[in-house]
């Protein structure tokens, strides 16, 4: 008679762990739902494109193409340094449109 | 050229004509009149493009004191450090020493030159010829030495600390690759991105700044050229009528703006070669990642 008594202790016991355990794990997940948790990053991934800009504004080198504008303004009338630096970037420079520049510059002056 | 050319002309009827009364004293009033004449209309020319000159490379130096900076900076974020500290001082320094060189030492060379060479030929008394000639030649000599020094200097130095930059890099790369845990390999690619970029960036300023050198010496190469070719031209056009004196003389202004023409070419060359050796030298250091 004892024995079996003990027998059915130990089972409720086993019993009442695995509902403890349960409770925990289910409590834990409802508090990690709950908490609240902030993300500091803003974009999915960095491109090549974004650092470049950066790193223009960083070093102030629009500053310098406007600057560097000033010194050939008659020379190269139609043309615009921004532009010319944003295709040297992507490495489509258009030879021809320097050329023709220069030369209307040097037909201007009636050489 | 034109009006030398009528003045020319009238002196060698005026001369054919003095001539024919045979009264020395004539012929040489009318010679000292038209050659006082045609050195005056050389000398606005001549005032005029030393003005030319000086305000290019003053354009030149001002504009390549704000571009090596920023190429010097770029250089630095693609983490060639050591050439960086190497070139930035001798690239400075010989830029501002070329163009206060020039305006100072060259220029008023030439116009040595060029005035001893005038009076030498107003009468055959006074020759003062081959002084002219050993100041233009100099000029010469010192341009082409200083434009050697400078390329030397700045390849040299350039090639010794690309590979002391390119190889410290690459060993920054590897121990952040390697020691940092787990994000190691993202942060060492992240590194690689940006010295990517920045050497980009620094490329398409190099680029842009050779462009704006081209277009600040362009119309002072042009100018001189057609001025040197107009006077070599008048001189072989009054060869047959003009006197021997006035020929060498358009002769000797041809040769003076020849001279002032190697100075804009070897500067602007000097400059290009400048900017294109500190893009090439970061480059050659990212070579080694």
């Amino acid at each position: 008679m004892l024995n079996i008594i003990n027998v059915r202790q130990l089972k409720t016991n086993k019993q009442n762990k695995y509902h403890l355990k349960l409770c925990t794990i289910i409590l834990s997940f409802i508090c990690i739902c709950i908490i609240p948790h902030n993300v500091q990053a803003t974009e999915e991934s960095i491109s090549s494109e974004n650092i470049m800009k950066s790193q223009q504004e960083a070093l102030n080198i629009n500053s310098f193409i406007q600057e560097a504008d000033k010194y050939t303004q008659d020379v190269y009338e139609d043309l615009d340094m921004g532009e010319l630096f944003t295709s040297a970037i992507s490495g489509n420079i258009d030879n021809e449109t320097i050329i023709n520049s220069i030369i209307r510059a040097i037909r201007r002056r009636g050489f | 050229m034109a009006s030398i050319l009528v003045i020319i002309v009238i002196h060698s009827i005026l001369k054919s004509i003095s001539e024919g009364l045979e009264n020395k004293g004539i012929a040489q009033i009318t010679y000292y009149v038209q050659y006082i004449l045609i050195v005056t209309l050389m000398m606005t020319n001549f005032v005029q493009v030393l003005d030319i000159i000086k305000e290019s490379i003053q354009n030149l130096v001002g504009f390549m004191n704000s571009l090596i900076p920023i190429l010097i900076t770029l250089m630095i974020t693609t983490g060639s450090i050591v050439s960086a500290n190497l070139i930035q001082p001798i690239i400075l320094f010989v830029i501002t020493f070329i163009g206060n060189f020039i305006t100072g030492i060259i220029i008023p060379l030439v116009l040595i030159s060029t005035s001893l060479g005038i009076v030498s030929k107003i009468s055959d008394k006074v020759q003062i010829d081959k002084l002219s000639k050993f100041f233009k030649s100099s000029v010469v000599w010192v341009l082409g030495v200083v434009l050697t020094l400078f390329v030397g200097l700045v390849s040299i130095e350039g090639s010794l600390s690309s590979s002391v930059d390119g190889i410290t890099a690459k060993t920054a790369k590897a121990a952040v690759s390697s020691f940092i845990p787990v994000v190691g390999k993202i942060l060492g690619d992240a590194v690689d991105t940006v010295i990517g970029c920045s050497s980009i960036l620094k490329n398409a300023t190099g680029i842009v700044g050779i462009v704006i050198i081209i277009g600040i010496v362009v119309l002072p190469i042009v100018k001189l050229a057609v001025l040197m070719g107009i006077y070599y031209l008048g001189s072989a056009l009054c060869q047959p009528i003009a006197d021997s004196k006035i020929v060498s003389l358009l002769d000797q202004m041809g040769d003076t703006f020849k001279t002032f023409l190697a100075i804009m070419c070897s500067v602007s060359v000097m400059f290009i070669i400048g900017v294109t050796l500190v893009i090439k030298i970061s480059n050659s250091g990212m070579m080694y990642r």
